[in-house]
């Protein structure tokens, strides 16, 4: 057995070798809880949900057609309710998904321009300018919920779009965020491609003098993927037409004139002349009338002088219309 | 035990401070061991990254098959489809290569209902010295349909050095025995390949594919040195160094050095000067060693016997069993095929031949005509013991080779026959290769599901003697992805029984759509060999130039043509207002006029039927005459499991990832 004998004066004191081991033990103590928290941190509950929930969202999104219900009836067009009409009907929308309801494995464009910000050719979600109620309602439909998250949809050909400003924008919006889980998923897209229509060939009124233009409700996308529905006519007789006012309504009587229509004031659409016309009527105008997205068609109508359209019909959009195809690279990181 | 921690004055501290920190540094050094083996936030990424290769591989899958083919190939419903149709394999990888992470790898398999059938390789996961992180994604994929060369599998291939190379031409003792050890190293569960080649010498065939130049040597087994480049023609089969090992590598040289027991002598033909209908035909075979062998034939029937008494070698055996007519006016006998059964040579000093009226003025044995106004026909033919040219030829690459046009084995073809063996017998006699008979009763059970080819050699077929079930039960077995091989009258009998149970399904009549038969003299040759078939717009085919590059066109050929069986039916004639449009003519016969090219006259011709494959063939017996014209009987036989990666509605295909 080992003994200590006290010398002279040595009473109360606190041995060196005491305070040595003491002091050992709390270091030992100190560097081993730290150590085991960093291993056990993977495995706490927060993180550990981090994967799975970020794989489920992404996999909503590019899986999943969405869905919205309220008193007023239940549907997967849920791009026509989350800011429909001017009004914002977030809470409406129970399921964000941005998959194309008539396409396997390809998005819609429409959806994913009304909840995404187009950056040219890709797309981020949030943005700095991403309201508090939309961001907690799209976290919710995403179920994302307590987590943050950021989403870029990226064309898979790198010659389509800034490489380096997606790039710039991930690391800012992720950068050093700690535990970070991120799930790629690759889909299609088809976008819808104008061309100009030819002034030759217009078809309009029973009276060929207001010419009538429609897109058909499988196009609708375009509008809410380009803010609105922008459209060009050449080659028109008089290069320089009068246009006093536009229509656009959804319903048709047996003259080509557009019923219930709704008359845009000038602030409410954009012409540019030149030898063409371009015009530009915004979504905020088109979401003047209610449940167009419900419409089989939207009918546009000119009124001007010298606009003449060769016979009486509607001119298609999906006349002059090809489908850009490509396929996606769709990145979700959550925190 | 004594203690020697006794502290004295002014020794206080001293020593425990240093056991202190040594303590200290055993604990920090256990804690840094523990934490070295501690699990780290990578484990939590394994499961997450397997997951991940998941997505990888089922979106490129879906990708690929919901992105459109390439403008200039509209029939095509998807990328997927195009790619695999038409071995466009270097681009589907540039596709997964553009798509899939650079830190992951892959390998990409089709699997066609039978094998898989690797067709991008980047390695395995285990040479990385990770296989925790590989996942496999299967998905059908649609193929086929209007691809070049629809139904086949062809792709450049590369083979290592120390190759089994089976020559199918010139070098080769015996090409027919050959074909037999081709099955039995299919057998032994590895592939092997085919270099296809253009069997047309001097017209439209190019330097690269008439013939393959490897560095070989001509004695595999041995340690000898000695080598030097060799031509390849008649599609040479190879086994991939890659794919032997020494177990394989010494069955393969046992079976090539105790080949099957071929005949010693075939009597090609007995050609008499009148119809031999209803008579007795009495042969005496006698030997130089004072023995003779008799055997009686009465020709209503082919009923043989063999009488007793006089009939005293019991070394010489005479197969009969697959004794015919060979031509319309029954003046000729084919099928009498000879073994020596003794365990040294036999020698056959003459044959007498007698029948009641009628006389002998030919016979032909072994491809030499013995011409003789008297029954007693002086022969002089050894049957020899151990004949060594029996061996097949196996030769060893001596570097490292590839060929543009290669296929390759799925397995062994499981042969049927119907409804009786016929010509077949002569086949087996000189290959060894097995077959299995079916009747009517089996093939109505549903057998013909467990045969991959099935094989009609000459018969009259008519509705009595194979009803409709039976006829149906045919259909739609081809339907379904079997191989059928008709031959002489069979192809105008099976054509008529398919039409009345499918006649609403398909355009075309019967199963390829055959209009007439012929009688020809003329040799074969494969189309496309001479300027006048460059062409052949008689019937305005897409095949302009014949499908020459297909399996079934590998034949080696010192003349360049076919010989003719001076068959019942040596041509037959496509129906031009309706014939099976997906058609590949292999073989017409030669010359013009009313026996050759004026008319619509096809040999050797081969069209899928939905699924399946049928393939028809004029002449009698092609076991006749040329071992080159015997091979296209094993040339259909083996195509019936030749890779098609194509060629049915639906394949899967099967993409192994794994991080780098």
């Amino acid at each position: 057995m080992r003994s200590f004998y006290l010398l002279r004066d040595e009473k109360a004191n606190i041995s060196m070798d005491f305070l040595t081991a003491v002091a050992v033990i709390i270091i030992a103590f100190i560097f081993a809880v730290s150590v085991l928290s960093s291993i056990i941190t993977p495995y706490s509950g927060y993180s550990k949900e981090l994967y799975p929930t970020a794989d489920r969202a992404v996999t909503l999104l590019v899986e999943d057609e969405g869905y919205w219900e309220c008193d007023g009836g239940e549907g997967t067009d849920w791009e026509f309710k989350w800011n429909y009409s001017g009004n914002y009907n977030y809470s409406n929308v129970t399921k964000i998904g941005l998959l194309d309801s008539n396409e396997k494995n390809t998005l819609d464009p429409g959806k994913i321009n009304t909840i995404m910000e187009n950056q040219g050719s890709w797309w981020e979600y949030p943005v700095s300018s991403s309201s508090g109620p939309e961001l907690d309602n799209a976290s919710r439909a995403m179920g994302l919920g307590r987590y943050n998250f950021y989403i870029q949809i990226r064309p898979l050909n790198e010659s389509k779009y800034n490489v380096s400003a997606a790039n710039q924008r991930a690391t800012e919006m992720v950068g050093d965020k700690g535990d970070v889980v991120s799930v790629v998923r690759y889909s299609r897209m088809n976008q819808l491609d104008l061309d100009d229509f030819n002034g030759a060939k217009i078809f309009g009124d029973q009276d060929l003098l207001k010419p009538l233009f429609g897109l058909d409700n499988n196009n609708f996308s375009y509008i809410l993927s380009n803010g609105g529905l922008e459209f060009t006519v050449a080659n028109i007789s008089d290069p320089s037409p009068e246009i006093s006012n536009i229509l656009i309504g959804i319903g048709l009587n047996p003259e080509y004139e557009i019923t219930s229509s709704f008359d845009l004031q000038n602030d409410e659409f954009e012409i540019y002349k030149n030898d063409t016309i371009k015009i530009f009527i915004p979504i905020d105008s088109i979401n003047k009338i209610e449940n167009w997205g419900y419409a089989d068609f939207f009918y546009i109508q000119l009124n001007g002088d010298d606009l003449m359209g060769s016979q009486p019909g509607i001119t298609l959009f999906s006349s002059n219309s090809k489908i850009e195809e490509f396929s996606l690279k769709t990145t979700i990181w959550v925190w | 035990m004594k203690n020697t921690n006794n502290i004295t004055k002014n020794e206080t501290a001293q020593m425990m401070t240093v056991e202190a920190f040594m303590g200290a540094l055993l604990i920090i050094t256990a804690l840094l061991f523990v934490v070295s083996q501690a699990p780290t936030g990578v484990q939590q990424a394994d499961a997450q990254s397997k997951t991940q290769l998941m997505h990888y591989g089922d979106d490129t899958i879906d990708l690929l098959k919901n992105s459109p083919p390439p403008l200039d190939q509209p029939d095509y419903d998807n990328k997927l489809q195009y790619y695999l149709s038409e071995n466009k394999f270097d681009d589907l990888n540039e596709f997964l290569n553009d798509t899939i992470p650079d830190n992951v790898a892959y390998n990409v398999e089709i699997y066609d209902g039978g094998r898989y059938f690797p067709i991008i390789r980047n390695g395995y996961p285990s040479a990385n010295g990770i296989s925790f992180n590989e996942i496999i994604v299967t998905k059908g994929a649609l193929a086929g349909g209007v691809g070049h060369l629809t139904g086949m599998s062809i792709a450049n291939k590369s083979f290592d050095n120390g190759s089994l190379i089976i020559p199918m031409d010139k070098q080769q003792n015996n090409n027919i025995t050959a074909y037999n050890l081709i099955l039995k190293i299919s057998d032994l569960g590895i592939p092997v390949y085919q270099l296809l080649m253009d069997p047309r010498k001097e017209y439209g065939s190019t330097l690269e594919t008439k013939l393959v130049k490897i560095n070989t040597t001509t004695e595999p087994w041995g340690d000898e040195e000695s080598y030097g480049v060799n031509d390849y023609y008649g599609g040479p089969y190879v086994v991939d160094a890659a794919d032997l090992t020494p177990i394989i590598e010494n069955q393969i040289r046992d079976y090539a050095e105790n080949p099957i027991q071929v005949p010693s002598c075939k009597i090609d033909k007995i050609e008499f000067d009148n119809n031999m209908t209803g008579t007795i035909i009495d042969m005496t075979f006698n030997l130089s060693d004072g023995s003779k062998k008799i055997v009686k034939i009465s020709t209503n029937n082919f009923v043989v016997t063999v009488p007793e008494g006089d009939n005293d070698s019991k070394y010489l055996e005479i197969d009969t069993s697959s004794i015919a007519f060979d031509d319309f006016s029954k003046s000729k006998i084919i099928g009498l095929v000879m073994f020596n059964q003794a365990p040294f040579n036999l020698t056959i000093d003459n044959i007498t031949i007698k029948s009641d009226s009628q006389e002998v003025v030919n016979i032909t044995i072994d491809g030499k005509d013995y011409s003789n106004p008297s029954s007693i026909i002086p022969v002089d033919i050894d049957l020899l013991h151990n004949d060594p040219v029996r061996k097949v030829k196996v030769h060893r690459s001596v570097e490292n080779f590839n060929y543009t046009h290669t296929t390759w084995l799925t397995g062994r073809p499981r042969i049927a026959v119907y409804p009786k063996d016929g010509t077949m017998r002569n086949y087996y006699s000189d290959s060894g290769i097995s077959y299995t008979v079916l009747d009517n009763d089996r093939i109505t059970n549903g057998d013909l599901k467990n045969f991959d080819i099935l094989i009609i050699p000459h018969n009259i077929i008519t509705k009595s003697n194979m009803d409709d079930d039976v006829a149906r039960n045919v259909t739609t077995w081809v339907s379904d992805g079997g191989v059928l091989l008709a031959e002489c009258a069979s192809i105008t009998g099976i054509e008529e029984r398919v039409e009345d149970v499918d006649e609403d399904t398909h355009s075309w009549h019967g199963f390829i759509g055959i209009d007439n038969i012929f009688n020809t003299t003329n040799t074969v040759q494969f189309i496309g060999l001479n300027s006048e078939q460059h062409n052949f717009d008689y019937i305005n085919l897409s095949q302009t130039n014949g499908s020459y590059l297909h399996p079934l066109a590998q034949s080696y050929t010192e003349d360049e043509t076919l010989p003719g069986t001076d068959g019942t039916i040596s041509a037959f004639g496509l129906n031009i207002t309706g014939f099976n449009p997906d058609n590949s003519i292999m073989a017409v016969p030669q010359g013009t006029g009313d026996g050759g090219l004026d008319h619509p006259k096809v040999t050797f011709i081969e069209a899928p039927f939905d699924k399946g494959t049928v393939i028809y063939l004029a002449g009698h017996d092609q076991s006749t005459l040329s071992q080159q014209r015997e091979r296209l009987i094993f040339n259909s036989i083996l195509y019936s499991t030749t890779a098609k990666v194509y060629s049915y509605g639906l394949l899967e295909i099967r993409i192994t990832m794994w991080y780098k």
